[in-house]
């Protein structure tokens, strides 16, 4: 029985590289996926697919066998040839490949119980990290709470100087999220989302926004001119594209790159 | 103040005891100048100089109670 345990960027194309290898076809053998691919996060944390191909057992049958290799033969009969004098050799390699790969998958598989703890460990840095830094900004009484929920970590901080920690417009928490994003990802090698939050600061927001967002749409469509917001990260421009979906008179999207990425307000005419 | 960068930078980094802060003071403003290992150099600044930004950001308003002088912060190469 073959098996070959093969990686790719992709399953399909581990899938095809395996099968190229061992010469078969799609419906000859057994797929294993030992991992997904993993896209990453900027470059980081991506992972390629791996998969363990193996020659199915019904193809064993004797009758069978005898039957569908003189057809082989003699389809191919140079080819088929040569690569049974090659085989022993590709045979060996492999299984040494094999070796080394089952090693990796199984050290891998390994990881898998771990991953609680390295979440443990990035929470535990993340709030040293943010005491750290709340400390040197002269903040005494920092509380953190934390709660994990899937791929999101939000850190929920009080203190009673908050409107340092918030910065203009939440700058300065904007900024710490982010620090603190990078900080988590040090310790996960997987896609998380690290969020903070100061008092509530969040919630507050949203609800200013609601009505900007809100006072802007009617602004653009008394004036039939569109109305550019001032940038603003991704987060709070989903709030209010959010909350615009629902009007009929105005249409949202946004401009800009990067840092510089804002949102335009349009007015529809009717 | 140049423990709340090393506080900041530190943790971001490989290398972090190569994290070297020099401060030059003059009448008006403070210039911290921020030098870390050459491979740690594109985690400072980020992409599009996201993170730069983003240490910037925290410093600068730690600085608004910091003797009334224009802090810059650069990063050396």
């Amino acid at each position: 029985m073959k098996q070959v345990t093969q990686t790719g960027a992709t399953v399909e194309e581990a899938l095809l590289l395996a099968l190229h290898e061992l010469n078969l076809t799609r419906k000859q053998v057994d797929v294993e996926i030992l991992q997904e691919a993993k896209k990453g996060f900027l470059g980081f944390g991506s992972k390629k697919a791996q998969i363990r191909v193996t020659e199915k057992q019904a193809q064993k049958p004797f009758a069978v066998q005898e039957a569908a290799e003189p057809l082989q033969e003699k389809a191919e009969p140079v080819e088929n040839g040569q690569s049974e004098v090659a085989e022993p050799q590709i045979g060996s390699s492999l299984s040494t490949i094999e070796e080394n790969l089952e090693i990796q998958t199984t050290s891998e598989n390994a990881e898998v119980p771990f991953e609680r703890n390295d979440y443990e460990l990035a929470i535990s840095k993340v709030e040293e990290y943010l005491s750290d830094i709340s400390k040197q900004l002269s903040i005494s009484d920092l509380h953190i709470e934390t709660v994990q929920q899937g791929k999101v970590i939000q850190f929920n901080l009080s203190t009673n100087s908050a409107a340092l920690l918030i910065g203009k417009r939440g700058n300065t928490l904007n900024a710490l999220q982010e620090l603190a994003q990078l900080v988590a990802h040090q310790y996960v090698k997987r896609f998380i989302m690290v969020k903070l939050d100061v008092g509530n600061y969040r919630e507050k927001r949203k609800q200013s926004l609601e009505v900007l967002a809100n006072k802007m749409a009617d602004k653009a469509v008394y004036t039939g001119k569109k109305v550019e917001l001032e940038p603003m990260p991704s987060n709070e421009r989903k709030i209010i594209h959010h909350i615009l979906a629902d009007r009929l008179d105005v249409e949202t999207y946004s401009k800009g790159e990067d840092t510089k990425r804002h949102l335009v307000i349009e007015p529809i005419r009717a | 103040m140049q423990q709340l960068i090393e506080t900041i930078v530190k943790p971001l980094v490989d290398y972090p005891n190569e994290v070297k802060i020099t401060c030059d003071e003059n009448n008006h403003r403070i210039v911290y100048k921020l030098s870390v290992h050459p491979s740690d150099m594109g985690k400072v600044i980020g992409k599009q100089g996201r993170v730069a930004k983003a240490v910037r950001t925290i410093v600068y308003s730690a600085a608004g109670n910091h003797r009334g002088k224009k802090i810059y912060i650069d990063i050396l190469d």
